[in-house]
């Protein structure tokens, strides 16, 4: 909004501008009623005194009448001329009366109307009998008509005075009247002037505050255009300031290597700062060292071509080009130029901008630009510049950034291939070992056996019993070192190989151990039910029927010796992070497991008894629990010392083979 | 019957030549038994060359025991061998070894082994496994023609 006149004021103003003439008006109104008034009542006494004047002469001419007539009948005796006393006669008195209310403001004036009242009754005493004599034919005495004549002279006088009194009064209320006309006239003419005036003046006022308001704010209207034009100018440049340093931006994003990456930058800065000559110098502050690194020339050969090899000092001193821009408005009258400098002088450039690369107060390089005109450089070029090179700096410490990155990374890579090397000659050697083992390390204890074997049948009637349980226990002992050997290597190979999981029938599975068990089976009389219909699992099937063949192995082991082994053997389908799993159980009469062995049972040579009670290598247990976590499947078990166990593999349920999975969780080098 | 035929038993181990051959005895296997103790040895006989250059004496046998670790050229490079010669690469080969990695079992296999047999460590096992072979490579199988391309 451009009128920025407070409401309250505005309102005030206009409440103002209405009463004060309403107020006026009606003073004037009042004051003109009032004078009207006044002038009214002047007129209304100018006009009653006419009327008494007027009544004053009618009782004057009544009595002239009343005279006359009275005359007339003495001179004649005749009625007929006593018949305008008579008119008057019944006139006067009223006639008196009334004029004695009409003046009775005036004292003076009553008075004498009640003087000619009596004169006029003393005349009308002396009529009467006159006219009752003349109409007995008597004559008048002359001394009664003096009388008569004397009190009618009186009575002409008092009436003569009486108007002449109210004919001045008349003169001077006329004068009063006239006096105050002129008064309204004047006060009303003073008046309209002054409130006129006032209102002019109001007016004017009110006038001038609203011009003065609309002047304001056109003012500010045309204030605020200039403003609005001056930014969409100053905001077209800065578009295109920014247009350009984004260009030089995506030109430092796209760009790999340092040379492009400023060559481009000083390209697009092209199109916003008008320079000759530009090129960036990267500094090498240990060994004092510059180099220009790229440059940018619209005139000509360039001052310092790229590659130029330069110190840091040619430039400046380090500390004065940390401090900022450094701009050399005409280089032909400075003083004491640096060697940079000068070699554009002697190129015929005019002006220069020098701007640090810094990366955190450090100073990696200089960008310089240089034209052929003095003072080319405005301080919107100075921004830019100083944004360039900037980014420049951000790009360069980017670059470095990078490849010291690169560099870890190779390093990393090739620590990695050490390890990895490593890790390949300690798996060869742990496989020549297990070789070693497997071979050279049974051949002996093969032909220990075979030997002890051979003593005893070839030698054995030559031999006590004593020679011969000698010979029985070196067999038996061999053949145990066999089978822990056995273990061992089914157990380390279980960690080695890869492995891939096929849908695997758990009833056939199931089958298998009980077949290669049958001798267990048989020697202890055990029972073993098995569910009727076993689902299918995803499982490495020779993997499985070992871990199976071990639970049901160690079922049948693991049981008082009077007890005939019972092991039932069932399947469920469970849930578990969104799979179907399927979980069989292993459920034996044995001698149970306390609870705190449960979790040892399952490591490797864990024994919870004495080889003459339960013999074993201990490696069972490890083997299932290794073998079902080389198939992504588990192993656990439920159990109370002499109530027997409660063994349970989980495995995912099977899937159509379409699917299968290969489950290799070794280092693929481990793997063969 | 039986006498007609030869086993080569290839084994450097004389202690396990003897336990062979003391179950050959005991399985009452009388097919005659000719060993070599070494790899290069095996391939002298199977091809004729001194000092088993009497087929008389040296017959080419019905099928070979194969040792895997043997001196100077291995098992497998022995079998690799037979499998290339024309006149002999249908010859039964089972391998009689104390490894049990599927690294030898699978090579063996890939190499073309008729049969693979983990020395056993009880005597009496080797005892059944020899009557097994016999049975199965001598009375039962029938023989391949060797030396006819």
């Amino acid at each position: 909004m451009i009128l920025i006149v407070p409401q309250t004021q505005f309102r005030r103003r206009l409440t103002r501008a209405i009463a004060l003439p309403i107020v006026l008006l009606l003073l004037l109104s009042g004051i003109s009623i009032w004078q009207t008034t006044r002038l009214l009542s002047a007129l209304d006494w100018v006009d009653h005194t006419s009327r008494v004047i007027s009544q004053a002469n009618s009782a004057q001419n009544l009595l002239l009448d009343m005279e006359t007539g009275f005359r007339g009948y003495l001179l004649t005796g005749e009625q007929e001329f006593l018949e305008p006393y008579e008119q008057a006669n019944r006139l006067i008195e009223p006639r008196l009366e009334e004029l004695k209310t009409l003046v009775s403001d005036n004292p003076s004036q009553v008075e004498r109307v009640v003087e000619l009242t009596a004169s006029f009754q003393r005349w009308e005493q002396q009529v009467l009998p006159a006219i009752a004599r003349r109409q007995r034919g008597e004559l008048e005495p002359l001394s009664d008509l003096r009388g008569r004549k004397q009190i009618m002279d009186q009575m002409r006088q008092q009436i003569a005075a009486f108007i002449s009194t109210e004919e001045r009064l008349r003169n001077q209320r006329s004068q009063t009247a006239q006096a105050t006309t002129q008064s309204v006239i004047l006060t009303s003419l003073l008046l309209a002037a002054g409130i006129g005036a006032m209102l002019a003046y109001f007016i004017y006022r009110q006038i001038l505050w609203v011009s003065r308001v609309y002047k304001d704010a056109l003012q500010t209207a045309q204030l605020r255009t200039q403003e609005a034009e001056q930014s969409a100018i100053s905001l077209q440049r800065s578009a295109r300031r920014l247009a350009a340093l984004h260009d030089i931006d995506r030109a430092i994003l796209a760009a790999e290597l340092d040379r492009p990456l400023i060559g481009k930058a000083l390209t697009k800065m092209r199109q916003v700062v008008k320079f000759q000559q530009a090129f960036v110098a990267i500094f090498d502050l240990e060994t004092e060292t510059a180099q220009v690194l790229a440059s940018n020339s619209q005139v000509g050969e360039l001052a310092l071509p790229v590659g130029t090899r330069l110190t840091v000092a040619d430039f400046a001193l380090e500390q004065t080009m940390l401090n900022g821009v450094r701009y050399v408005q005409n280089l032909s009258t400075a003083e004491a130029c640096p060697p940079v400098l000068v070699q554009l002088r002697a190129q015929g450039f005019l002006s220069c901008l020098s701007v640090p690369l810094r990366v955190d107060h450090t100073l990696v390089g200089e960008l310089n630009l240089a034209s052929t005109e003095p003072a080319a450089f405005d301080e919107e070029a100075q921004e830019i510049a100083f944004e360039v090179a900037n980014q420049l700096a951000i790009a360069l410490e980017q670059t470095r950034l990078r490849t010291q990155l690169q560099n870890y990374a190779a390093l990393l890579e090739q620590r990695v291939s050490d390890r990895t090397a490593q890790l390949e000659e300690t798996n060869q050697e742990l496989e020549a070992f297990t070789y070693s083992v497997s071979h050279d390390l049974r051949a002996p204890l093969r032909t220990i056996h075979g030997f002890a074997n051979a003593l005893i049948e070839d030698c054995g009637e030559q031999l006590d019993d004593l020679g011969r349980n000698y010979i029985a226990s070196i067999m038996e002992d061999a053949a145990q070192m066999n089978g822990l050997i056995s273990d061992l290597l089914n157990y380390s190979r279980l960690t080695r190989t890869q492995i891939s999981l096929q849908p695997t029938k758990l009833a056939e599975v199931v089958e298998d151990a009980l077949k290669q068990l049958t001798a267990q089976i048989q020697e202890k009389q055990a029972q073993i039910e098995v569910a009727a219909a076993l689902p299918g699992v995803m499982a490495h099937r020779s993997t499985l029927i070992q871990a199976v063949t071990n639970l049901i192995g160690n079922a049948i082991k693991f049981v008082e010796p009077t007890t005939q082994p019972q092991i039932d053997i069932f399947a469920e389908e469970t849930y578990h992070n969104g799979r179907r799993w399927i979980r069989m159980w292993i459920v034996d009469n044995g001698i149970g497991i306390a609870p705190e062995h449960q979790e040892r049972v399952f490591r490797v040579f864990e024994r919870l008894h004495g080889a003459e009670s339960y013999p074993g290598t201990g490696i069972g247990l490890a083997i299932v629990r290794k073998g079902l976590e080389r198939m992504g499947g588990q192993v656990g078990v439920e159990s109370q010392l002499g109530r027997g166990s409660r063994f349970w593999i989980a495995l995912p349920m099977a899937v159509p083979p379409s699917h299968n999975l290969t489950h290799d969780p070794t280092p693929p080098n481990s793997s063969y | 019957m039986s006498t007609e035929h030869t086993i080569l038993l290839v084994e450097d181990n004389p202690k396990d030549v003897f336990l062979v051959q003391r179950a050959f005895r005991k399985a009452n296997i009388t097919t005659l038994v000719q060993v070599v103790s070494d790899g290069d040895a095996a391939l002298q006989y199977l091809n004729g060359e001194a000092p088993y250059s009497d087929r008389a004496t040296y017959p080419l046998p019905v099928f070979v025991l194969l040792d895997l670790k043997l001196p100077r050229r291995s098992g497998a490079e022995v079998l690799a061998w037979i499998r290339q010669q024309p006149q002999l690469r249908r010859l039964p080969v089972v391998a009689l070894t104390s490894s049990r990695e599927y690294t030898d079992v699978n090579r063996l296999y890939d190499l073309g082994a008729n049969a693979y047999i983990a020395k056993p460590p009880d005597f009496d096992q080797l005892v059944d496994i020899l009557k097994t072979l016999n049975l199965h490579w001598i009375t039962y199988n029938e023989k391949p023609q060797l030396g006819l391309m």
